[in-house]
């Protein structure tokens, strides 16, 4: 199974803290004051310290993931702590609004008029807009929308 | 590269996306094109949601991610085709999705379990592929379909990370040493792929919403080395790297003061041009960063 949810502690507890992580990764290289996953790794492992806030600047690249001598995938390490953040009542405000569009419409980026008008004239289809009731459905089964609701009231 | 029984079919389920019909037409219009001259047909998906995307929705709820990639998988599985993609974002979404759910039974019946509320079901029955996958294997057709080749311009490939990793998944070429787009640069368009300082670095798009300035100091570093290149364009295969690159080198322009003038082209725009399309029918027009010096040096009308 190559992307099951994490079981944090066990899948992390192998950490050399090598630094391979760090050494790969662009955020890290481009700015070690502000992203350093090999010490978000030791500080929530050491002081249980949940690295919500940093969790979203984690580009999702896999450069890491795909060199841990261990095996261990911080990219899937950040994406539980992006859901942790989230019920927690955190999402960064550019990804509530993709998430409240997916809501109201199934889609997660809206077309404006101008784009509309280029995509005809290049012969393209116009985009089916409107809303998507069953999307809004899963989403509501699954807790999505209870999750989106949370963070905006905090 | 294993494909899996998938290979060399002719028509497929398109998946769209988000990002690509509201944000970067012209790629849409070139793959679109550039395919139909492969005599592969593409059937749009009606009730398609978003794929939803590996960073957001994923980030937000795990689960809801998984619950509406494998509605979209149904979808396609209704219409009895393999799924195609021209976004690296949906590309991974739903390759894994796909992946995870045929092999793990817990995983199925849960997600399952859920769908079964809307009256669907995931059966497992259809692939995903990237197009760059399909142009690959078709490499020696879109050869026949050069009348210029590109012999005189230098490209700069950019990948995109959800093009090649997680690669256990993926499983489109090597995730640290890839050559697909190279090759298809070199073999088909008949231009030289250059290497590059940070070339297999990420675009650095995910972080623009968390740090919109880190985002832009990941791009710069790419562009720094491409510019040192000497490349006279980019070429890349992912909507959201396309606007990283494209409005990105207008915002580094304002907030760093450098000034890179680097043409970004999707890899269907370069394959089309070589295919001596008309560079209007290609969209270049759409562009942020010009492109006319690139038409210039190959003899096209800007």
């Amino acid at each position: 199974m190559g992307e099951a949810k994490l079981d944090l502690n066990k899948e992390l507890l192998v950490c050399l803290q090598c630094g391979e992580c760090s050494g790969s990764c662009p955020l890290f290289i481009t700015a070690p004051e502000k992203y350093n996953p090999r010490m978000i790794v030791e500080r929530y492992l050491l002081l249980g310290v949940k690295p919500y806030d940093v969790s979203w600047l984690c580009l999702t690249c896999y450069e890491c993931h795909e060199r841990c001598p261990m095996g261990v995938s911080i990219t899937h390490f950040m994406e539980e702590m992006r859901n942790e953040s989230s019920r927690s009542g955190y999402i960064p405000s550019g990804a509530r609004e993709l998430a409240a569009n997916l809501l109201r419409t199934g889609m997660e980026v809206e077309v404006t008029k101008m784009m509309l008008r280029k995509r005809l004239a290049l012969g393209l289809n116009p985009i089916p807009a409107g809303i998507n009731e069953e999307v809004a459905k899963l989403l509501e089964i699954t807790g999505f929308k209870d999750i989106l609701e949370g963070a905006r009231k905090k | 590269m294993k494909h899996g029984k998938s290979e060399e079919k002719s028509e497929y389920a398109l998946f769209l996306g988000c990002y690509i019909p509201t944000r970067v037409p012209s790629m849409e219009k070139s793959y679109r094109m550039v395919l139909d001259a492969l005599g592969i047909r593409l059937v749009d998906m009606n009730g398609a949601s978003c794929c939803p995307d590996p960073m957001v929705v994923k980030g937000i709820d795990y689960k809801s991610w998984l619950v509406l990639a494998a509605r979209n998988l149904c979808l396609a599985e209704e219409m009895g085709l393999d799924i195609l993609t021209f976004c690296n974002g949906c590309f991974e979404t739903l390759k894994s999705a796909n992946t995870m759910l045929k092999e793990n039974r817990e995983l199925r019946e849960d997600v399952n379990g859920v769908l079964g509320k809307v009256g669907r079901e995931f059966k497992g029955k259809i692939e995903v592929r990237h197009a760059v996958e399909v142009l690959n294997e078709r490499k020696e057709e879109l050869k026949g379909l050069v009348e210029k080749p590109l012999t005189d311009i230098a490209v700069a490939v950019h990948y995109g990370c959800h093009l090649l990793r997680p690669s256990t998944i993926l499983n489109v070429d090597n995730p640290l040493n890839p050559t697909i787009l190279d090759r298809i640069v070199e073999e088909v368009v008949g231009a030289k792929s250059v290497n590059y300082r940070r070339k297999m670095w990420c675009c650095g798009a995910g972080a623009r919403m968390g740090d919109p300035e880190l985002s832009l100091r990941v791009l710069r570093e790419k562009l720094v080395g491409i510019s040192k290149s000497g490349a006279d364009c980019i070429a890349l295969v992912c909507p959201f790297c396309h606007v990283q690159f494209d409005t990105g080198q207008i915002l580094i322009r304002r907030e760093f003061k450098e000034d890179y003038r680097i043409p970004v082209l999707s890899l269907p725009q370069l394959v089309g041009l070589a295919m001596n399309l008309e560079p209007k029918q290609l969209a270049f027009d759409l562009h942020k960063v010009s492109v006319a010096p690139l038409l210039e040096k190959i003899g096209g009308v800007a």
